[in-house]
C-alpha cells in the first residue's frame, strides 16, 4: 500500500432538485489498495457518494478527485476514459437477462474497446472471448457461460456482474449494495469473492453496506454516514469493543428511531 | 365517537360539478343525434338481411377463373405490407432512441419528432395513400410509403414506451464500463427490449397486410383494387373469391406471427 490518495472527496455536499440534501461536506481521502465499507442505513448518502464519483450524480458543491483528476472538469470523452478504471457492482446486478452469461461479461470490454462491435460475442477477438472465459472462470462460472443470464440464480448473477466488471480492467471497485437482493449465505460468498478479488488485484474498493455484522467482518476500514455526513471513519483493527458497542448502539438507536417513524 | 366517524364517512355519491352535467348532456344529445342520422330501422334491417343473402347467393359458386391475376395481386399486396413494415421497423428504431426521456440526446429533439409521429398517427392511411398518389403516381410506391409512415407512428411509440422502462441503473451499469451513448444502446437498451421489439413488429405485420388491402381500393397498388372493380362490376362471385383470398392470408399471417411472439416472450 502506498501512500498516495486515487481518491480523495474535498467538502463535498448533494443536493437533488428535490430538495433533499443527500451528502453534507464529505471529506476523506482513500489510499491506493483500501478495501473501504461504507456503512448506513438507507436514505444515509452512501449510494449518492459512489455515484458522484463516476459523475452518474454531479456534486452540488466541492471536489472529487480519482487519480489527481478533478472529475467535474473533464469532457465526455475523458469522463469515459476514467470511468472505463472504475468497475461498479450494483444492487440489482443490471445483466442483460436474455442474453448469455459469456456475452454479459463480453460486454464488459465496452469501454476499453474503440468500437462496438468487436464485444458481440460471434464478433469478438479470441483474445477478447478467452479474457471473458477467464473473467467468469474467476468467479467459478465458466461451467455456465452458454446460459441465458436469468436463468441464473441471484448469487450467481451477482458474480457475472463481478466478471463483468474484471473484463473492463478496472482499477478500483465500486460496489453499491452488492449483497442486498441475496439471502445471507450467497451474501457472505459474494463478499468474500469481492475481497478476494480486489485483494489479488490490489484495487481500491469503496463497498457500501447496510448489515452491520457483514461490514465489521469485512472492513479494513469502516466509514459509516448518517444523514448525508460522516460520523465515524476508523481502520477495523483499531475497533476496540467499546467503539464496536458505540456503532451497535447508534444503529440500534437508529432502528428504533425508524420504527418509531413508521 | 360513532358520530364523528359518521361524520367522517365518504358519502355515497359525491354531487357531479356543472361541467360534468354539461359535458353528460352535450354527449347524450350527440349520440341521439348520431342514431336518428344513421335512419335506422327495422324495415331497413331486414331488407338488409335479405340483400345479404342476394349477394351470397349470387357469390357461389366463387368464380375462379381469373384466379392467377387474383394471386399476384395478393402477392404484391403481401410484397407492399412487408417491405413498407420492415423499412418502417428499421426507421422506427433510431426514432425510439431519440424520442425516450432515458435515451434522447435532447429534451427539445424528443418533444420535436413526438409530436410528429403523434402527426404521423392521427392523419389516417387512406389520407396519407391518398397524399403519396398525388406525388409517386398510382400503384405499390404509394402504398409502401403509406405502410412506411404506418408502421413508424405505431412502433415508434410502443418502442419508446418499452424503451422508457429500462431503468437509470442498467443504463447506468453500461456507462460504468466507460461504454459511449451507442455502446449502452447497443449493449443494454436494444438487448432488453428486443423480445417487445418483435412482438410489436409482427404486429405491425399484421396491420400492414389488413392495410395494404385497404390501400388497393384508392389505387395504392395490391387487391383492393381487383375487389373494388369486381364489386362495382356486380361479379359478385369473383369478389368472393378475392375475399376468401384475404381471409386466408389474414389467417396465415396472424397464426404465424403468434407462433413467432410465443417463442420470442420467454
Amino acid at each position: 500500500m502506498t501512500d498516495r490518495a486515487i481518491i480523495e472527496f474535498q467538502n463535498v455536499s448533494k443536493t437533488y432538485s428535490s430538495g433533499t440534501q443527500a451528502l453534507k461536506n464529505i471529506s476523506f481521502r482513500a489510499q491506493e489498495g483500501e478495501a473501504i465499507i461504507l456503512l448506513g442505513h438507507n436514505g444515509s448518502g452512501k449510494s449518492t457518494l459512489l455515484r458522484t464519483l463516476t459523475q452518474f450524480e454531479p456534486v452540488t458543491n466541492g471536489t472529487v478527485i480519482f487519480q489527481e483528476t478533478n472529475m467535474q472538469m473533464l469532457n465526455k470523452k475523458q469522463l469515459r476514459a476514467l470511468r472505463r478504471k472504475i468497475g461498479f457492482v450494483f444492487q440489482n446486478f443490471h445483466l442483460v437477462e436474455n442474453l448469455s452469461v459469456f456475452q454479459n461479461v463480453l460486454f464488459g470490454a465496452l469501454g476499453r474497446l474503440p468500437l462496438i462491435f468487436p464485444s458481440f460475442a460471434p464478433l469478438a477477438a479470441q483474445s477478447e472471448r478467452m479474457k471473458a472465459m477467464a473473467c467468469l472462470d474467476r468467479v467459478g462460472l465458466s461451467h455456465l457461460a452458454a446460459r441465458r443470464a436469468g436463468q441464473l440464480s441471484g448469487g450467481q448473477q451477482q458474480k457475472v456482474a463481478i466478471a463483468r466488471m474484471l473484463m473492463q480492467d478496472p482499477e478500483i471497485v465500486l460496489a453499491d449494495e452488492p449483497v442486498a437482493s441475496l439471502d445471507p449465505k450467497a451474501g457472505i460468498e459474494i463478499m468474500q469473492l469481492l475481497l478476494e478479488i480486489v485483494r489479488e488485484k490490489k484495487l481500491t474498493m469503496i463497498c457500501t453496506l447496510h448489515q452491520l455484522d457483514l461490514a465489521i467482518n469485512y472492513a479494513e476500514r469502516l466509514i459509516a454516514l448518517r444523514d448525508g455526513e460522516i460520523i465515524m471513519d476508523r481502520r477495523n483493527k483499531d475497533l476496540n469493543s467499546a467503539q464496536l458497542n458505540w456503532i451497535y448502539e447508534n444503529a440500534k438507536i437508529q432502528t428504533a428511531k425508524r420504527g418509531a417513524q413508521a | 365517537m360513532t358520530k364523528s366517524l359518521l361524520q367522517q364517512m365518504p358519502p355515497r355519491f359525491k354531487k357531479p360539478s356543472l361541467w360534468t352535467w354539461l359535458l353528460s348532456i352535450f354527449f347524450l344529445a350527440f349520440f341521439l343525434q348520431g342514431l336518428l342520422v344513421s335512419e335506422i330501422s327495422l324495415e331497413r334491417m331486414i331488407a338488409g338481411i335479405g340483400n345479404m343473402g342476394r349477394f351470397l347467393s349470387s357469390s357461389f359458386p366463387p368464380n375462379l377463373s381469373r384466379l392467377p391475376i387474383i394471386l399476384r395481386a395478393m402477392i404484391e399486396t403481401f410484397q407492399m405490407a412487408i417491405v413498407g413494415t420492415v423499412i418502417g421497423v428499421l426507421l422506427s428504431l433510431p426514432v425510439a432512441l431519440l424520442i425516450s426521456k432515458n435515451t434522447t440526446p435532447h429534451p427539445l429533439i424528443s418533444s420535436v419528432l413526438r409530436s410528429i409521429v403523434t402527426l404521423m398517427r392521427t392523419i389516417p392511411d387512406l389520407v396519407w395513400a391518398l397524399i403519396f398518389i398525388i406525388s409517386v403516381g398510382l400503384g405499390p410506391l404509394a402504398g409502401i410509403f403509406t405502410i412506411v409512415i404506418d408502421t413508424i407512428a405505431f412502433c415508434a411509440r410502443f418502442f419508446s414506451e418499452r424503451i422508457e422502462e429500462v431503468d437509470r441503473g442498467s443504463l447506468d451499469a453500461m456507462s460504468s464500463t466507460g461504454a459511449g451513448k451507442f455502446g449502452v444502446y447497443a449493449s443494454m437498451v436494444i438487448p432488453v427490449c428486443f423480445p417487445s421489439f418483435v412482438a410489436t413488429s409482427l404486429f405491425s405485420v399484421e396491420k400492414a397486410v389488413r392495410s395494404a388491402v385497404i390501400l388497393g381500393l384508392v389505387g395504392a397498388g395490391g387487391i383492393g383494387i381487383e375487389l373494388s372493380t369486381a364489386m362495382s362490376l356486380m361479379k359478385y362471385d369473383e369478389a368472393f373469391t378475392i375475399i376468401l383470398i384475404i381471409f386466408m392470408v389474414v389467417v396465415v399471417v396472424e397464426y404465424t406471427s403468434g407462433r413467432i411472439r410465443k417463442r420470442f416472450l420467454l
